[in-house]
């Protein structure tokens, strides 16, 4: 794909764009970050590492339109569409890259090999280190705990009265938390088989 | 995951599974970026699908979509290997802290006897009294087994450091401890067989307790081993085995030698011919699951077989039954696998 040099001055337009106030434009952007990454897994089949690279790349783009005054009416809608044409981008280079050389057979893609306890020691590095507070280290074990869920169809109601928040702020919240720390874990996973 | 709309759930897992025609998935793309409340609930349902694959609670079609799209989502495999390791986690933390989270969830305004009988739901008064009080020493009891393994934990790391006479000083102690714990445990065991049914969730946490001092007693037989150690061939750092089906090797289990510095385990399952080496499989070893998604390969020979990597932990010392499964979780190939552990 072709690079794309992003400016402090795109990069604010672009958060202005998402919402006047600071704190809330910052956490609107990993909020389409978010979806960015997860248009590339889900509709193109990448590989979370390779997809958060893409994500990056189209809110580049989005950005570098925004300061050359490219009218953008939806900055969202405008994302996904620049998506789509960074992913087009990205499925010629690599076929260009391949073009002519004589690869070798690539085995079959199973599970990552790296192993169960390592990603178990990154996951406990992940709990202290990714996810600080430790009533969110609670809320995620609490709220992805498939076993009481499955003995209680109203775990998760009442873990959010617990908690005092709605249902859907404690998925959105849940979420996140999970996104945060599948992030962490997976390259420290890669870091630990690439022997770093 | 979403209020009991059975309609947009179907159509989220036709969008996960990449079952959607390119114009629909396009409608269904835009709607996520649209619709912050979707967006969630797709990735809600992801997740809750992903940990349910991992916990082998998926079944009918919904298991079979989903392994058929593990094979073009690298990242959904990745996301596998994630949620197997979380739901350990929040297994080994339930286990570890039913029992002291339930003692310090309180009611308020009862007492400890009182919140101990509630928790454990005892209908009749009189007995809620009595119960409580077992309940109590049970529980504590276990806490105290709990505290004990760790103290263990801490002993065998110390062990693995060093040779010295204090460290087999410390052997000969932690060699005392297991028996006494065996002992604690024996006790606790036959209390709780005769409060049979109202102590579930502790009988859970002691079968924890119990699975992990087993694990002490196997680390510490193989220290014993590696200390007494010394003659014999050094263990490969990568141990290779190709196993047949049972039945169709000529002398019996296959063998392999697995010392302290064996990083890895490689098992090559040759596939038995009346299997089509079509789809992905999974091997389970013991009953546990150690890889999904494993593809066949074919040999010069001609013959198929299943690769799969395992840590030495996977594998215990003397047979291990080692089963390969199809993408419909059909047990394909009955392998024996004999594991000498030094």
């Amino acid at each position: 794909m072709n690079p794309t040099n992003l400016t402090n001055n795109g990069f604010q337009l672009l958060l202005a764009r998402l919402d006047p106030a600071a704190d809330r434009a910052a956490e609107k952007y990993e909020d389409l970050r978010l979806r960015l990454v997860k248009y590339f897994v889900w509709s193109c089949g990448c590989p979370e590492s390779r997809a958060d690279d893409l994500a990056d790349a189209t809110l580049d783009r989005v950005a570098s339109k925004l300061e050359q005054d490219t009218a953008v009416d939806n900055v969202r809608a405008y994302s996904l569409a620049t998506a789509r044409f960074i992913w087009l981008e990205h499925g010629r280079e690599v076929r260009e890259d391949g073009w002519g050389d004589d690869l070798p057979d690539v085995p079959a893609e199973t599970l990552p090999d790296d192993e169960p306890d390592e990603r178990y020691k990154c996951l406990e590095a992940c709990m202290d280190g990714a996810i600080r507070h430790p009533s969110d280290r609670e809320l995620i074990l609490a709220y992805y705990d498939a076993e009481a869920g499955e003995k209680n169809k109203d775990h998760r109601k009442e873990l959010a009265r617990r908690l005092g928040m709605e249902v859907g702020a404690l998925k959105v919240r849940a979420c996140r938390l999970r996104k945060t720390l599948e992030k962490c874990v997976r390259e420290c996973a890669e870091k630990k088989a690439q022997g770093l | 995951m979403m209020a009991g709309n059975s309609s947009q759930e179907e159509e989220i897992k036709r969008y996960l599974f990449r079952e959607l025609t390119p114009a629909e998935a396009e409608r269904f793309e835009e709607k996520l970026f649209e619709d912050s409340e979707y967006f969630y609930d797709v990735l809600g349902l992801e997740d809750d699908l992903v940990d349910r694959y991992a916990l082998g609670k998926l079944a009918g079609s919904d298991l079979e979509r989903f392994e058929r799209s593990l094979r073009d989502s690298p990242g959904r495999r990745e996301k596998v290997a994630g949620a197997v390791t979380l739901q350990r986690r929040i297994s080994e933390e339930r286990r570890a802290a039913a029992p002291t989270r339930r003692v310090a969830a309180g009611i308020a305004g009862a007492s400890f006897r009182e919140r101990l009988s509630t928790l454990f739901s005892f209908q009749a008064p009189a007995f809620r009294f009595a119960a409580g009080g077992l309940v109590i020493a049970l529980t504590f009891g276990l806490v105290f087994l709990g505290v004990e393994r760790s103290r263990l934990g801490r002993e065998v790391a110390l062990l693995r450091e060093g040779n010295s006479p204090e460290a087999r000083r410390r052997e000969k102690e932690l060699e005392e401890r297991i028996t006494a714990a065996q002992a604690r445990e024996a006790e606790l065991k036959r209390q709780i067989e005769s409060e049979r049914g109202k102590a579930l969730d502790l009988s859970e946490q002691l079968e924890g307790e119990g699975a992990e001092r087993e694990r002490l007693q196997r680390e510490l037989e193989r220290l014993r081993r590696e200390r007494g150690g010394g003659a014999g061939p050094p263990s490969p750092a990568v141990a290779t085995v190709l196993l047949l089906p049972t039945g169709r090797g000529a002398g019996g289990a296959a063998k392999v030698a697995v010392g302290a510095n064996t990083a890895r385990v490689v098992l090559n399952l040759e596939l038995d011919e009346a299997v089509r080496p079509e789809g992905l499989f999974s091997v389970e070893i013991n009953g546990r699951t150690v890889a999904t998604g494993l593809r066949p390969q074919q040999r010069a020979s001609g013959k198929q077989l299943v690769m799969v990597r395992v840590s030495p932990r996977n594998v215990r010392d003397g047979v291990n039954e080692v089963v390969l499964k199809n993408e419909g979780n059909l047990p394909v190939g009955d392998y024996e696998l004999r594991v000498s552990k030094r």
